[in-house]
């Protein structure tokens, strides 16, 4: 059964690679494991997919997809870059950092990390060119800060874990936010050291009380818009709502604020917001179907205990069973993205993640940064590709900053996030008591 | 050599698990290494909805679990409030020719199941991330709100009438929604159950008696009858022997749970058998009624007898 | 979008969008408003209503399901193709292009077709929902309705990349 197990991976990632979808890559490793193996009527196998993706938990998924959307069409990318370029613009290099806290914030509102590449990516790349800055280092910033969105709640990856593994999505939501707020100060910390040498254009200076009225100026306009993630956390940190019901609140908030109040969308514009939420989310969620089939069948097989066996078999230090866990997270990132990544990668390593003590609410931050760093790692790097569309760069033009960014920010954070239980869980045990 | 899948919902450290890898142990050795079962705790073959209908389908040999209401309504019964509050009621009832055992048998033979015995995990009750102000009082306004589990619909209708609020919550978020206070409590467990989940957040619980929280131990029947008969005779006798050896030692069970729940600081309330009779007879007189239908005339009728007999 | 080959054929495929898209808005309207019924419930009338959970999970589904057959429509797939990035000539690139929709056409074709088997197998067996007492393959009956859709505009996608590899015409 082994070297079907592995025939099965292997065929799973070389469909991957030509390029079939990859829902459809799951379901034809599901296919043929039951076709070799012995496991009765096939309309189980469907049953338990269907009955699994049947979650509530999930529910979550489409309705801050729509939320997000509403808030993206509704023209708060627009009206964050003026906050954070009041704040941050008038430094040296200080685009580099609106583009970071942008998305970083804009992180809150979406879940997903191409939203931000695309809200964020279009404003920001042409001003900073115009500015100055290297267009393959403008676009690999924002590419590269564009993954906050899967550490800052809401996040469409944690939603995905928590159900995956049975963890509290309310617990997962808040274990990458430490992570992600360290990697805030590297980028900025690199962004400073990368623009040193750049030809800038000098920002115009103001005295300091211009400088108070503007940053009230552009609070205001934003206001409304940064209102909504505090209330999707109040909802649920407050003990008023599961995090499903919060997403619904939140686009309860989101329709009237985009229509009325910023006048960006029209009412008709609803209905396409609605079907296009409902790709976006009826795409991810045929993903969750066919992985929680092979998920099951890789159970029946008692994979994830073969893997753990496999870990073991290597080394017993706990160190190195760690160092390992972030290598196979890595690799798995570097072929996949999040959602597939955490899918198939989740109940695999399950018992291993037992068997090192490590608490899942911790490896939903070492998931999320390992993966999250996948997203901009080739050879499949579907952020750092759709940066250079929405950009206009070429590839190799990114490269060196995208490098940089990945080794001296991205590199350190998941190490730090592996090695200190405490980056990860001090946020939980502060808000919810988790761990106790 | 015959291997069979057994799934069961408990924990790997449960009572309920343990029993499982008991009887695979059992029926491994009588049957000389004929018949092997593989034990997936945890629900890993699915929520027991989910695994009931893989069971049907011959994917998952056998269970340890309850049984969904899917198919056939009737099957309420396993965790009809008040039907028999106290252990000895508890194993007439439920164990081998008791009404209810035979009652199951006969709907889940039309289910290609086949009943071979059952787990009694524990009586149920509630917990709570809270005081309860007057958990004796079955007509006072409690103020709490409690989770029940998706389907309970017969528990949805006892708290109401008991002075709570219900809602319910999916399991994944229970512990974090009764941290933040989205809900209070949590009832269709055991002291174990709640111990093994909520033993931290746990400040009240009220041992309310008011169903026997049970697993069926069944096997889908062709998985059965491919075996030898004298195989299948093993397998009958060894899960018989584990729902014996347990309706012996439940109550204990259960009584070491609340011990070790009241050295943790929880409140832990019992009730007397006076008062338990007091909210047997609410339920019976108030609730019973209104959930009547789950289990139709017929079995309703069975059960006031049963009940009237004693 | 796909070449309108004939008008008629270009009729009636927009009509069928027009409509998919319409039921996946409302099946997103109102699951939001069913979960929004789910808390006003517990706040303001301090009660559940009995079986919200599922009706808010069978609009979830035929919203996944029939979304994902949209997505297919747009040609938005979940893709981590390597075939773009490699530098290997153009011919080459269209091969695998087609022989990666093919493979999807009938790998999304066999999965449709089990899912058929476990309605079937639901409606023989009149399994019902817990609560509403719902036939369950009234919702079951979403998996094979959107891969059903999919695989078909799978096909008409893996029928263009075929054209585009005989004709060697400029993909869409
Ligand atoms: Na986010
Ligand atoms: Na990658």
């Amino acid at each position: 059964m082994n070297a079907i197990i592995l025939f099965d991976v292997l065929l799973l990632v070389v469909l991957l690679l030509i390029g079939v979808p990859v829902p459809l890559c799951f379901a034809a490793a599901v296919l043929l494991l039951f076709l070799v193996g012995d496991f009765g009527s096939a309309s189980f196998l469907v049953g338990a997919g269907f009955g699994q993706m049947s979650s509530l938990i999930l529910v979550a998924l489409p309705l801050y997809i729509i939320a997000g959307n509403l808030m993206g069409q509704g023209g708060i990318a627009t009206r964050l870059v003026g906050l954070a370029d009041a704040v941050f613009g008038r430094l040296h290099g200080g685009l580099g950092v609106v583009v970071i806290m942008t998305t970083a914030v804009f992180g809150a509102i979406s879940g997903m990390a191409s939203s931000a590449v695309a809200a964020v990516g279009k404003i920001m790349i042409p001003r900073m060119v115009e500015r100055g800055y290297d267009r393959g280092y403008a676009t690999a910033l924002v590419s590269t800060s564009a993954v906050l969105a899967l550490l800052i709640p809401p996040s469409a990856s944690m939603i995905i874990y928590g159900w995956v593994s049975g963890t509290s999505v309310t617990a997962s939501f808040l274990a990458p936010v430490l992570p992600g707020v360290l990697l805030v100060m590297l980028f900025c910390f690199w962004n400073r050291v990368l623009t040193r040498h750049m030809p800038l254009e000098k920002p115009a200076q103001a005295a300091l009380p211009v400088v108070v009225r503007d940053i009230a100026g552009q609070t205001r306009r934003a206001a409304l818009g940064l209102a909504m993630p505090m209330i999707i956390l109040g909802c649920i940190y407050g003990g008023v709502t599961t995090p499903t019901e919060a997403a619904a609140i939140a686009v309860l908030y989101a329709i009237p604020i985009s229509i009325w109040y910023y006048r960006e969308l029209r009412f008709t514009e609803l209905h396409g917001v609605l079907w296009r939420a409902g790709q976006t989310a009826g795409t991810l969620l045929v993903l969750v179907f066919f992985s929680a089939m092979l998920a099951r069948m890789l159970t029946m097989e008692n994979v994830p205990q073969m893997v753990l066996e496999g870990f073991l078999g290597i080394t017993e230090n706990p160190l190195l069973l760690m160092l390992l866990l972030n290598l196979f997270l890595l690799l798995i990132g570097m072929f996949m993205e999040d959602v597939s990544g955490i899918l198939l990668a989740t109940p695999m390593l399950m018992p291993l993640v037992q068997a090192l003590e490590i608490d899942p609410v911790q490896f939903a931050a070492i998931i999320a940064t390992n993966l999250g760093m996948g997203l901009i790692t080739p050879p499949t790097a579907p952020i750092l590709y759709f940066g250079a569309l929405v950009g206009g760069s070429s590839l190799s033009r990114m490269l060196r900053p995208t490098l940089i960014l990945l080794l001296g920010a991205y590199l350190p954070v998941v190490l730090l996030t592996t090695f200190i239980p405490a980056l990860s869980l001090t946020l939980p045990a502060w808000v919810l008591g988790y761990g106790h | 050599a015959t291997s069979l899948r057994l799934s069961t919902l408990f924990a790997p450290d449960e009572s309920g698990t343990q029993a499982a890898e008991e009887l695979a142990a059992r029926v491994a050795e009588r049957t000389e290494g004929e018949v092997t079962i593989d034990v997936y705790p945890a629900s890993q073959l699915g929520d027991w909805t989910e695994v009931h209908a893989q069971l049907m389908q011959g994917a998952v040999d056998m269970a340890i679990q309850p049984l969904s209401t899917n198919v056939n309504p009737q099957m309420a019964i396993a965790w009809f409030p008040y039907l028999a509050p106290t252990y000895a009621e508890a194993r007439e009832a439920y164990s081998a020719n008791g009404y209810v055992a035979d009652l199951v048998g006969d709907m889940i033979d039309e289910q290609n199941l086949a009943l071979l015995g059952v787990y009694p995990a524990g009586m149920g009750g509630a917990g709570f991330a809270a005081e309860v102000p007057s958990p004796k009082d079955p007509d006072a306004e409690q103020g709490l709100r409690v989770r029940v589990w998706p389907g309970g619909t017969t528990h949805r209708t006892m708290m109401e009438r008991l002075g709570f609020e219900v809602a319910t919550v999916p399991w994944a978020e229970l512990y974090t929604s009764m941290q933040t206070g989205v809900v209070d409590g949590q009832i269709g467990g055991t002291a174990e159950m709640t111990m093994a989940n909520f033993a931290d957040i746990t400040e009240t619980w009220v041992q309310y008696n008011d169903h026997l929280e049970l697993a069926w131990i069944v096997i889908n029947q062709q998985s059965l009858t491919r075996l030898a008969p004298e195989y299948q005779e093993v397998v009958r006798d060894v899960a018989q022997e584990i729902t014996m050896e347990r309706f012996e030692e439940v109550q204990a069970a259960d009584q070491a749970q609340l011990e070790s729940m009241r050295e943790a600081g929880i409140t832990v309330v019992t009730f007397s058998d006076e008062e338990l009779t007091q909210f047997a007879d609410v339920v019976r007189q108030d609730v019973w009624p209104e959930i009547a239908d789950e289990l139709g005339e017929e079995v309703m009728q069975r059960l006031e007898a049963a009940v009237a007999a004693d | 979008m796909p070449l309108p080959y004939f008008s008629s054929w270009h009729a009636i495929w927009r009509v069928k969008v027009q409509l998919l898209r319409g039921i996946v808005t409302v099946a997103g309207g109102l699951l939001t408003l069913a979960i929004l019924v789910q808390i006003a419930s517990r706040y303001l009338f301090r009660t559940s209503i009995l079986g919200i959970e599922e009706v808010i999970l069978y609009l979830a589904v035929w919203f996944y399901f029939l979304g994902s057959a949209l997505g297919a429509e747009q040609r938005e797939h979940i893709s981590a193709s390597l075939v773009d990035v490699l530098a290997i000539g153009e011919t080459p690139k269209r091969w695998v292009h087609w022989f990666a929709s093919l493979l999807a056409v009938i790998i999304c074709a066999w999965m449709t077709w089990w899912a058929f088997g476990l309605v079937e197998w639901s409606w023989q067996m009149n399994m019902r929902s817990t609560e509403l007492r719902v036939p369950v393959w009234l919702t079951q009956a979403s998996i094979p309705a959107g891969l059903g859709l999919m695989t078909f505009y799978l096909l008409v996608e893996c029928v263009d990349n075929l054209r585009h590899l005989v004709l060697r015409k400029e993909a869409p």
